[in-house]
């Protein structure tokens, strides 16, 4: 495959209240080459003052999540070849930046906290001795209630994709409410529906989702967190 | 950050939530009835007060319309509060919002339980405001208003995104089918709520003033306003057929997730087929 020049024009901003501005970076373009490959190309080749994260470069830490040609993706999964001559690549919306694609995820997972995201066992002191962990046979429908929701990288897509989180800062979110799923279907999670209910279904919680399924749309590890939230208004949090 | 004193008390938020869905429901059958009648049945234009008054003979009518003001009324204040509550973050200015919306329901009900009570008294050919033709005029005004910023708007945003995809640009959410089933929602509904606004105060006029009223909806066939009639229609219908497509797909869940484009799609294409019969009907009116 003959290389192809391609700009990626980049927002660069030095956070908090600073301008933003866009600049443009060109850069050969090889076969199969990431939009994280190409970012690195130019830090390394033109730039080195250029601010994003990453770290695994296999999609499964979610680090590198941000907005290309205007949609969240993570920039290590997704191809130039995807895309046109010239790629606008920005931070992730509703978190503070803190330079150029690198944005502050305090807030995301301040409300992923606040939704009571650790399982908790059935001995939560762990004094007692635990003999066996608790087994879902396979086959059993059990697993596959969350199996889809588990998979959640907590990358922040989702978070930046939803309309509602633009609105109301004070919306839990898709990935916190996913999480709170995934726990309140686990048939091995203790928290019971009483305390669960009062970690999501607030004012901000469950019934402030508005059913948009953006976060659906651009989530790169195909979790599902509209579902999750509709799950969770319907039964899971019935005592 | 987020507030749930008492646990197992169902939330403000998860009362409004089943509201909206309930009301939603019965407005479907409510409204589309309603809409039947004034759209498709007849022209906007021929709903004079003989209209009215033959209609609001009959106490079922009456009662129909009591249950469609009550509803449509509480339903389109709730979701316009969602939508300032989304922007208000602390919880003193939600309460304030609250008291502000309950006041401004309990007004425009009474406005229209008053319209409803005077038809017993009224004689529907003088009425003791039938002086104050300027009252046409106003509304008349107003609605050239709301229509001119109405085209505006459409023109501003079909241009900008327009232009984005002319130029190549990303169109971010735009991309996606539900951000626009989103939006058109809300706007739709907005759209229908300013008109509620309207139609109070101009179905006033038919017991108190019918000579302004006549004069009020024989104005609703001005050239200029027509577009903003098929709008109406288009927007009652959307808003219904999408709120069924949401109740369905909360109810469906996990089973719905691969047809939801599909689902928009076809909210929008019965929303245009059942609109094309009102265009016909109220072009046929026109002079």
């Amino acid at each position: 495959m003959i290389e192809r020049s391609v700009t990626l024009r980049i927002a660069r901003s030095d956070g908090g209240s600073s301008p933003r501005s866009t600049r443009d970076y060109s850069i050969e373009a090889r076969p199969k080459m990431s939009v994280l490959d190409a970012l690195l190309a130019v830090v390394e080749e033109q730039d080195a003052s250029l601010a994003f994260r990453y770290s695994c470069r296999a999609g499964m830490c979610g680090s590198c999540a941000m907005r290309i040609d205007g949609r969240e993706s993570l920039a290590c999964r997704e191809r130039l070849e995807r895309h046109g001559p010239t790629i606008t690549i920005e931070p992730l919306r509703s978190l503070p930046v803190i330079r150029d694609l690198l944005v502050d995820m305090t807030p995301f997972f301040a409300k992923y906290t606040a939704a009571e995201p650790a399982f908790t066992g059935a001995d939560p002191s762990m004094v007692a001795k635990v003999d066996e962990p608790a087994v879902v046979p396979p086959g059993e429908h059990l697993r596959d209630v969350v199996n889809t929701e588990i998979d959640c990288i907590s990358c922040g897509a989702c978070y930046s994709a939803c309309p509602v989180v633009a609105a109301n800062s004070n919306y839990l979110g898709p990935a916190a409410l996913n999480r709170a799923y995934a726990l309140a279907a686990d048939i091995r999670d203790a928290t019971g529906p009483t305390a669960r209910r009062a970690a999501v279904a607030g004012e901000d919680g469950i019934h402030a989702c508005r059913s948009v399924g953006n976060c659906v749309a651009v989530c790169p590890a195909g979790v599902t967190p509209l579902v999750a939230i509709q799950l969770l208004r319907k039964r899971a949090l019935r005592p | 950050m987020h507030s749930a004193p008492d646990p197992r008390a169902t939330s403000r938020a998860e009362i409004v939530w089943w509201f909206l869905r309930l009301s939603g429901l019965a407005l479907v059958v409510l409204a589309g009835l309603h809409l039947y009648a004034m759209h498709y049945a007849t022209a906007p234009a021929n709903t004079d007060s003989a209209f009215v008054a033959r209609r609001w003979s009959s106490a079922g009518w009456r009662t129909f319309d009591a249950f469609l003001l009550l509803l449509a009324v509480t339903h389109g204040l709730a979701g316009l509060e969602t939508i300032v509550r989304d922007a208000l973050h602390t919880s003193r200015a939600r309460a304030v919002a609250d008291v502000v919306f309950v006041l401004l329901s309990l007004a425009a009900i009474a406005l229209g339980a008053t319209t409803l009570a005077a038809v017993t008294h009224a004689s529907f050919v003088d009425g003791p405001l039938d002086g104050a033709i300027w009252i046409a005029a106003a509304l008349h005004s107003g609605l050239v208003v709301i229509a001119t910023i109405t085209y505006a708007a459409l023109l501003v945003l079909a241009v900008a995104l327009g232009l984005q995809l002319f130029r190549r640009k990303p169109i971010g959410w735009w991309s996606f089918s539900g951000q626009w089933a989103f939006a058109l929602h809300r706007a739709t509904g907005l759209g229908i709520l300013a008109f509620l606004a309207i139609h109070l105060i101009d179905i006033a006029l038919a017991p108190f003033a019918p000579r302004v009223y006549d004069a009020t909806v024989a104005s609703y066939a001005d050239p200029y306003l027509v577009p903003m009639e098929i709008a109406l229609v288009a927007a009652v219908l959307y808003h219904g057929i999408n709120g069924i497509r949401l109740i369905v797909m909360e109810i469906a869940d996990r089973r719905m997730l691969p047809w939801r484009s599909t689902a928009f799609s076809l909210v929008i294409v019965i929303t245009l087929v059942l609109l094309a019969p009102s265009v016909v009907v109220l072009v046929r009116s026109l002079p």
